[in-house]
């Protein structure tokens, strides 16, 4: 047995061999009978709550970027013993929950405030009080702001999607400068995602709880199998229902092992398989033209010498720039888009001397050069499969592309990925359905929050791009900075990862670093605050990853001398002067924040978790909807100018950016960055494991029994020419760094590509944010860590 | 006179996505150490968890989890010296930690190497001394005794399901009585044509496997592409 078997070989029967399963695993396969209907009942078995009658029993969620599982926490005695799924609650959480049970007592937890004695970075630490560190951080930051100014203390914090770490240090930042502060531009996950969403249908939009009802489902660069783990039921439902299952990823990924049909495209060329895919849906007239008439800008008419929409500003003085035009073919006129009768889908016509091309035109005109042999080419995809799904794609509806906040937009142009896909699904007129469009992750923003951050108005002197922070914290841009407040974030998690750590070792003169456990960040630290964990503070959870308010109650005190994060920042704000705007208890400040909704804590508390769509008070669309399945964009309206889904974007071309999707090369390959290429042959890919969420779970004992140490997957041909045998420790290399980790020799990953895991810290040595490209896409800033060249060697 | 009950399990391999979560699930519940688990993830083709392998020139990667199969006829039984190892009348195999002698013959006799064995006083990753996680219920084990899956036992005399049946969040697992025609876990296997691991060992585990669904790749003929 190789490792991750059975972590215990000791005790491991010799008997049970590979061979005899696969032997045994030969015979299963050919009796595949599917029946239906049965899983009703085992929800019902489930939801029977346990009974411990001597156990004090809590409720609260799990909250990194996961999807939020809602917990029952039992507590004998004044500790939390147990951990079970709340009953009240429609998912089950997985291993990463049930893993803070033991998290919470972990030997490797920080359990005091610590100072640092010796070198950054060198491991040497002196326990100090409480009031020690407060006083010296309070103090650090009062200088930095009198003497430099408040936009020189830099806050960061990491994907806690609960509400209180975030808002707390939101608005002690606020409060601290004024107003005044460094931003952040873009981030490290999805920002192509939201911007393409909100360019083209004007907000972000999940179809996490809908799975099920798709007849097809194509999971692109995404791996819901262990990113959603615990909404795999309604994957697994929906197959057992016949849905297709279809992954696209250069990784043969846990969900591709679920699938029908698995397809490794080239990191970086998903756009183009998509507008192969576009070219057939039009070639073939596989669209949905009604759809397309009446609820997407593709009819609307384009000034052939600007590239822009036609709009009422362009025909008439003081016209209204957010009136378009569509041809109307009754009337052969140009007409309003508010006031066609039979508007004309494609051709190209003359406006008052201006010759104008309809939007869908002009996309057939650019998916026109995406023909099989093209498309084959570019992404080393057969495109013959490719005309395939195109098809099955445009005939199976309700039809869902899972992108979530997928790999493939994490790419030089990835906003454009994700214009190819709600171009797609707008095609084939795949909206307004449960089970359809393009499944993004969000339920977040959705709800009518009351900000509790900004009291001052926020006053920005400089930015900082996110995947930026080395070169920015090393160059000294925007202007030098003396203090970094940091928390609940692993240092690995950026870009180009060496980089940054050395420059905060170097270019910082004070770091304070706020955790539950020594992290990659903390130990270079300054001055290292213990944070309480989840289950010993009070905080929201509102729609954010699902879509449901949930309370965390505080179940039991913090341990140790941990504290929470109110606490922490209410300590520091009485020393800074400003104790007067921390002036409320956790609940109060979580009553505050749900004023809007008439939900409180105490409210939560009483119900559990509640669905955002129940009453028209708890979103912002104001729509209330009595039950499951919620229908986006059957009661909420496509907020973009025209309200329309924008194939062509007014945002985008107001932005002066190629308002359409196309595709273009990504930054590092072989087409692009030759000279690079030679030196580096290999597309690195970052995986998503079970293990983690981003770096999150690192410390669990029961997790890393399952996941001990890093490694790099390597096609075996790949590995031949290197010389790599499976289990050897191999160096991944390129010019930002090293990392070395085991070998897994498979022919589960495109050859030409390797991919190590997301979510190592630092001090593993097998950190693959070491390696990531730390440029940005264009429009949004996001990071483009899947468009990175790497060669790997024996180590 | 009703036959006995005969409480088995069965693991449907089609929603399964070897998320190890029943098997940490079950370490919280019955408290078991670090090093060992009394529910493990195998996968079938691959060489560790989350790598493919291949069979026949395909690239596979299928999860099995294997506990106690709480064996009709239960080699672990037969094997014990001293009579720690026995079988309910409602099927579920115990282990008695008081009469273990530690001498682990019922670890060389499980074909499944479903047992495992608490080589020095357990350690749970707790720093907490007096802190015992878990179902309160569930005994504690002193080093040198062998231990495994009692199918939460505690749980299911108060009428619950087994912790990594409650636990799955894929809806994999159904618990119940193989000797009642009409219970769900009876059904399943008829639909589904479950069965048993490594049958030729003879041991008649009451763990049954529904087949993970066979693929169906893009082929031309492919009904549902419409050509």
């Amino acid at each position: 047995m190789s490792e991750g078997h059975l972590t215990n070989t000791k005790t491991a029967s010799p008997n049970l061999t590979r061979r005899s399963f696969l032997k045994w695993s030969a015979a299963l396969g050919g009796a595949a009978v599917l029946t239906g209907g049965l899983k009703a009942s085992l929800v019902t078995a489930g939801k029977k709550a346990m009974s411990a009658p001597l156990d004090q029993v809590f409720r609260s969620a799990n909250n990194p970027e996961c999807n939020h599982c809602a917990f029952q926490v039992h507590v004998r005695d004044g500790r939390i013993v147990r951990l079970a799924p709340d009953p009240d609650f429609y998912l089950r959480p997985c291993l990463r929950g049930y893993s803070r049970l033991q998290g919470l007592y972990s030997t490797a937890r920080l359990k005091y405030p610590f100072k640092r004695v010796g070198e950054r970075g060198e491991g040497k630490w002196e326990r100090i009080s409480w009031d020690e560190a407060l006083d010296t951080v309070a103090e650090k930051l009062a200088e930095a702001r009198d003497e430099f100014g408040a936009e020189t203390v830099l806050f960061q914090r990491g994907a806690v999607l609960s509400q209180m770490p975030g808002a707390m240090m939101g608005r002690f930042a606020n409060v601290f400068g004024k107003g005044v502060t460094t931003a952040g531009k873009g981030g490290l996950c999805c920002n192509a995602m939201g911007e393409a969403s909100t360019a083209m249908i004007g907000y972000r939009v999940s179809e996490i709880e809908n799975f099920a009802f798709s007849k097809l489902h194509i999971s692109w660069g995404h791996n819901p199998a262990v990113s959603y783990t615990p909404h795999w039921r309604y994957m697994a439902n929906g197959i057992e229902k016949g849905m297709r299952l279809v992954t696209i990823d250069p990784r043969f990924s846990e969900t591709a092992a679920k699938s029908d049909v698995w397809l490794a495209p080239r990191p970086g060329t998903d756009t183009a398989i998509a507008m192969g895919m576009i070219k057939v849906i039009i070639d073939e007239k596989l669209y949905d033209e009604t759809f397309m008439l009446n609820r997407t800008n593709m009819p609307f008419l384009v000034v052939e010498s600007t590239g822009k929409l036609l709009r009422e500003s362009d025909l008439v003085a003081e016209g209204d720039p957010a009136i378009f035009y569509v041809w109307d073919l009754a009337t052969k006129t140009a007409v309003k888009h508010t006031e066609v009768a039979s508007p004309a889908l494609s051709g190209s016509f003359e406006v008052n001397g201006l010759a104008v091309r309809t939007v869908f035109s002009r996309l057939a005109e650019r998916a026109a050069r995406y023909d099989v042999a093209t498309v084959s080419e570019i992404s080393g995809v057969d495109g013959n499969k490719i005309v395939l799904l195109a098809r099955e794609y445009a005939a199976s509806k309700p039809a869902m592309i899972n992108s979530g906040m997928s790999g493939a937009q994490r790419t030089t142009h990835g906003e454009y990925f994700v214009a190819s896909l709600i171009t797609l699904a707008a095609l084939t007129g795949n909206y307004g359905m449960a089970g359809a469009g393009v499944n993004d992750t969000a339920g977040v923003s959705h709800w009518p929050s009351t900000n509790i951050s900004s009291p001052f108005e926020s006053d920005v002197k400089g930015s900082i791009p996110a995947t930026k922070l080395g070169e920015y914290l090393w160059e000294q841009k925007p202007y030098p900075l003396q203090v970094v407040y940091w928390q609940g974030k692993g240092l690995g998690q950026s870009p180009n990862s060496s980089l940054v750590r050395k420059a905060m070792i170097e270019k910082i003169p004070f770091i304070v670093v706020q955790d539950n456990f020594m992290t990659d960040a903390a130990q270079i630290a300054d001055i290292v605050l213990p944070a309480a964990h989840l289950f010993e503070r009070y905080d929201l959870m509102a729609p954010s990853r699902n879509f449901h308010f949930q309370i965390m109650d505080k179940a039991a005190e913090p341990l140790w001398e941990a504290r929470s994060d109110t606490w922490i920042y209410t300590e520091l704000a009485k020393r800074l002067g400003f104790g007067d705007q921390f002036n409320k208890t956790e609940e109060e400040w979580i009553d505050e924040m749900l004023v809007k909704t008439g939900l409180t804590a105490q409210s939560l508390r009483e119900s559990g978790p509640v669905w955002m769509w129940s009453d028209a008070k708890y979103n912002k669309f104001g729509v209330k909807w009595d039950k499951p399945p919620f229908y986006w964009f059957k009661d909420t309206p496509f907020t973009t100018p025209s309200g329309r889904i924008e194939i062509h974007s007014v945002r985008w071309e107001d932005k002066e950016e190629d308002p359409m999707v196309d595709y273009k090369a990504a930054e590092e390959t072989a087409e692009t960055a030759p000279e690079l290429y030679k030196k580096y042959p290999l597309a690195l890919v970052n995986a998503k494991i079970n293990a983690f969420v981003h770096s999150t779970y690192q410390q669990m004992a029961w997790i890393r029994e399952i996941f001990p140490q890093p490694w790099v997957d390597i096609h075996e041909e790949d590995a031949t020419e290197r010389g790599i045998e499976a289990g050897d420790m191999v160096e991944v290399l390129n010019d930002r760094g090293t990392i070395k980790l085991k070998a897994r020799v498979h022919q589960g990953i495109r050859k030409g590509v390797v991919s190590v895991q997301n979510g190592w810290w630092l001090d593993t040595g097998g950190n693959a944010s070491v390696l990531s490209n730390d440029s940005h896409t264009k429009i949004s800033f996001g990071h483009t860590l899947n468009s990175t060249l790497v060669e790997v060697r024996k180590a | 006179m009703m036959a006995n009950k005969r409480l088995g399990l069965v693991i449907d391999l089609d929603r399964c996505i070897g998320c190890w979560t029943c098997a940490t699930a079950c370490k919280a519940e019955n408290g078991v150490a670090l090093g060992n688990w009394w529910n493990r993830i195998l996968n079938v083709e691959g060489a560790a968890t989350g790598s493919p392998g291949m069979v026949a020139g395909e690239v596979k990667m299928t999860n099995l989890p294997v506990q106690c199969m709480h064996c009709e006829n239960a080699p672990c039984v037969k094997a014990c010296p001293v009579g720690a190892t026995y079988k309910r009348e409602d099927g579920i195999v115990m282990q008695d930690y008081n009469k273990c002698i530690g001498c682990r013959m019922c670890m060389a006799a499980c074909p499944y190497g479903a047992k495992v064995f608490n080589w020095g006083e357990p350690q749970t990753g707790v720093s907490l001394a007096g802190v015992k996680l878990g179902n309160p219920a569930v005994p504690e084990r002193p080093r040198h005794v062998a231990e495994k899956c009692t199918f939460c036992v505690e749980r299911v005399d108060q009428g619950e399901l087994p912790a990594c049946v409650a636990a799955c969040p894929a809806l994999t697992r159904t618990f119940g009585d193989l000797n009642d025609p009409n219970s769900e876990v009876s059904i399943l296997i008829r639909e589904r044509n479950g069965s048993q691991l490594l049958p030729e060992f003879g041991t008649d585990p009451n763990i049954y496997y529904l087949p993970a669904r066979r693929h169906h790749p893009i082929v031309e003929k492919t009904p549902s592409y419409g050509g």
